[in-house]
């Protein structure tokens, strides 16, 4: 827990969700390589994700890691489903795709997602996409859902 | 006097070679709608000849339909003599003496006579006009469908062709990695990864040029009887022990393109056993007369179903219901089995409870004719 006893923050949770096995291990061992101990829920589709969020299995504060192209449910329909939902619309997203579809962008930002991350670059970007995270939930203050306390 | 005869015999003659030499079908009636005069070219078309035209009504050249309508629009064109074309904005017929119809123009013109007024009719025959501007709206139609269908390719390409190619760099980053580090524990199971990887794109790559090439390879007209080839695909398929076919009694024995039937057949039987979620299960192919002109197939299985919200994206190219790291399928059976029906005019559709078994419906034409895609080359 070196990085707790350096910096006063509440650990932050990880939800994937993404049908694809080599992402989900790729972010695993992202986290690993950084020496992150975060937890991190993994999820195949929308529908499994949005089923995990709200049996509250992903204790908050989190911050869920969203690819697109998936079955069942996809990625813009989990969005749409995340922000219809009252007490997971506030959620924190980072959407991470390969599609470089202008529609896809400008559909994922109108949900209000934080981030929209082309994971095109293979290796190298998850560690990025990792650090910035880190750097970002070290800084930014997120919602504790109090609702559900 | 006599040479006023003449003279008028003289006019009268020009007239009838001037008529006689027009590049149109010409037929001259009077008020009453009898037929006083025709040409060569109205003999041609409309399969009369002269005598048989002279002195009858000009309802013998319409299509029955349109005759007790005639007889007001001929009034009113008396009423108001001037040149025209007939019934603008709407399509003409002529009705041919074997009873055949096709489409015509008519130009009226007054013409002044010594008997009086008459109308003298410029018809002309443009079946090959309207058969060449159908041709058109049809490749157009062709072509659109064609551009959709690429930009779906392009959108799909660059993410699920990609991403079996992004799974293999990473994994040999992993080996890479920890074989530096001494951990070669891990190393079987990267491995088996990326042989995965290897056999999804390919997979991918097959299915995808399955797809472009449905409705091009349609082999010959060949007799199927489809109760025997239904079950000679099903073998041929090497499906798991366990599963068997039931076919309908009367599966229509009929002459077809058997090359995208047993392509349809075979997406569908092993669609059906692929996501059945037992080890054991019964596939059943029905049919039945859906109009005078198709059958309606049916292939029914009683595997986990699928349900209503998922039924029209089962179609659609490259999506699958169940991560590819468990159900490996490129997704393209259903979406390939859509566009070769579709080719022939058919149409799918699908009933699933999503409790338990699921129907995949396909109409196939009675009687096909080979067809010659235009603008399908992806």
């Amino acid at each position: 827990m070196q990085t707790q006893s350096r910096h006063n923050y509440k650990e932050v949770t990880l939800l994937v969700v993404d049908d694809d096995d080599i992402d989900a291990i790729a972010l695993e061992r992202a986290l690993r390589k950084l020496r992150l101990l975060n937890t991190l829920h993994r999820a195949r589709d929308g529908l499994e994700a949005l089923t995990l969020l709200r049996s509250g299995v992903i204790s908050p504060p989190y911050i869920i890691l969203l690819d697109l192209n998936m079955p069942r449910m996809n990625g813009l329909e989990f969005l749409e489903a995340l922000r219809a939902d009252p007490i997971l619309t506030h959620a924190v997203v980072f959407v991470l795709t390969t599609s470089k579809s202008d529609e896809d962008l400008v559909a994922a930002y109108r949900k209000h997602v934080a981030g929209y991350v082309f994971k095109q670059h293979m290796d190298r970007d998850f560690l990025e996409v990792i650090g910035l995270i880190e750097h970002y939930w070290r800084i930014v203050e997120l919602p504790v859902n109090k609702e559900m306390s | 006097m006599s040479s006023n005869t003449s003279d008028m015999k003289q006019t009268d003659d020009r007239f009838r070679q001037v008529v006689e030499a027009a590049p149109n079908a010409m037929v001259m009636v009077g008020k009453s709608g009898i037929i006083e005069m025709v040409n060569t070219q109205a003999e041609i078309i409309f399969g009369y000849r002269r005598d048989e035209l002279l002195g009858q009504s000009i309802d013998c050249l319409l299509p029955e339909r349109f005759r007790h309508q005639h007889p007001h629009h001929r009034d009113s064109f008396f009423s108001d003599l001037r040149p025209r074309a007939m019934g603008i904005g709407r399509d003409l017929f002529g009705r041919h003496k074997d009873g055949s119809e096709f489409p015509v123009e008519v130009g009226l013109n007054p013409i002044e006579t010594e008997d009086g007024i008459k109308v003298l009719s410029a018809i002309t025959d443009i079946s090959a006009r309207v058969k060449a501007n159908q041709k058109l709206a049809e490749h157009h139609e062709e072509l659109e469908r064609s551009n959709k269908e690429l930009a779906t390719f392009a959108y799909v390409a660059s993410h699920d062709l990609k991403s079996p190619l992004r799974g293999i760099f990473q994994i040999s980053q992993w080996i890479e990695e920890d074989l530096g580090n001494g951990d070669i524990l891990s190393i079987p199971s990267h491995m088996n990864l990326l042989r995965g990887r290897l056999r999804r794109m390919e997979l991918l790559l097959d299915d995808l040029l399955a797809y472009s090439r449905a409705g091009r390879m349609e082999g010959g007209l060949s007799q199927i009887d489809l109760g025997v080839l239904a079950h000679d695909i099903f073998d041929m398929q090497a499906l798991p022990e366990g599963f068997t076919l039931v076919t309908a009694e009367n599966l229509p024995t009929f002459t077809t393109l058997a090359t995208p039937l047993e392509q349809v057949l075979r997406n569908l039987f092993t669609n059906a056993v692929k996501h059945h979620d037992q080890l054991t299960g019964r596939i059943k192919l029905d049919w039945q007369l859906k109009n005078k002109d198709y059958y309606e197939f049916s292939v029914t299985d009683d595997g986990p179903g699928i349900p209503p919200e998922y039924h029209e994206r089962v179609f659609v190219m490259f999506q699958t219901l169940r991560p590819r790291d468990e159900v490996e399928g490129s997704g393209m059976g259903l979406a390939l089995v859509k566009k070769i029906v579709e080719t022939y005019g058919g149409k799918t559709s699908i009933t699933s409870d999503g409790i338990r078994g699921t129907s995949i419906l396909f109409t196939w034409p009675l009687n096909i004719k080979g067809r010659t895609p235009i603008a399908n080359s992806i």
